[in-house]
């Protein structure tokens, strides 16, 4: 059986987004180090860093957004705008990686401020 | 004004999403709505599926949304499905890119999941 009302859906879904957000945050804290290992590959040399970095910037800002995460999506987005500046393919000097490494840090204070409001 | 819309293929690379879109646009539960991570999977979606009308992410790795669209419009079975794209860089002046790349329109992310129904379907009934 699917009789399920509409207003019935909504509140279906509005828990599962709920679900989802939680969800979010556990992997926000899982991108956050995957940013960082970015960081220390394109300090080693390895190109491929700055993709990595690139992707999930990108998909943080999207989805933090809609599941409700406006800062953190809002810092993701400056991260995004830092990959930006290189072509793919291109290795970023120290003080980009600096940089980068400073709005990584904001991104995880906010997540651990989100986390114990 | 080209028919009802019955189904709808959406294409993004975070599950997460295609979730909330997939939850989003079956609330009224009169759209057939199917999802796709992208890439190879997703042309084949789209030829086993035929869905109504396809609406892409634009940033996916590998495979992104304007060479899936490009993919479509060179293929003789996926050519006449229309696309929406979703982005969040969603300024005027890639919205006219993706217009000129044959999208009816371009919805914005992030969106409400409670009004994307709404937008879905105006851009299908504004072709």
């Amino acid at each position: 059986m699917n009789d399920r009302t509409t207003e019935q859906k909504m509140e279906v879904a509005r828990a599962r987004m709920a679900e989802l957000a939680t969800k979010f945050l556990v992997r926000t804290d899982a991108d956050i180090a995957a940013m960082r290992g970015g960081l220390g590959r394109l300090a080693s040399g390895d190109v491929n860093g700055l993709a990595d970095i690139r992707h999930l910037a990108h998909r943080m800002v999207g989805t933090g957004a809609t599941l409700g995460f406006e800062s953190l999506s809002g810092h993701a987005r400056h991260i995004e705008k830092l990959t930006e500046v290189f072509a793919p393919g291109a290795l970023p000097d120290e003080r980009w990686r600096m940089q980068v490494a400073a709005e990584i840090d904001a991104l995880a204070t906010e997540l651990g401020s989100l986390r114990d409001s | 004004m080209n028919g009802t819309l019955e189904s709808l293929l959406y294409v993004d690379d975070d599950a997460d999403i295609r979730e909330i879109v997939e939850m989003s646009l079956g609330l009224d539960g009169t759209l057939r709505v199917i999802s796709s991570s992208g890439g190879e999977h997703a042309l084949s979606t789209m030829r086993s599926e035929r869905p109504d009308l396809v609406v892409l992410d634009v940033m996916m790795p590998g495979m992104d949304g304007p060479a899936i669209l490009g993919r479509m419009r060179a293929d003789p079975q996926l050519r006449h499905i229309p696309v929406i794209f979703m982005t969040a860089k969603a300024d005027p002046k890639e919205v006219a890119r993706f217009r000129e790349l044959t999208a009816i329109g371009v919805i914005a992310k992030p969106f409400d999941p409670m009004a994307l129904g709404g937008q879905v379907r105006a851009l299908w009934n504004s072709r």
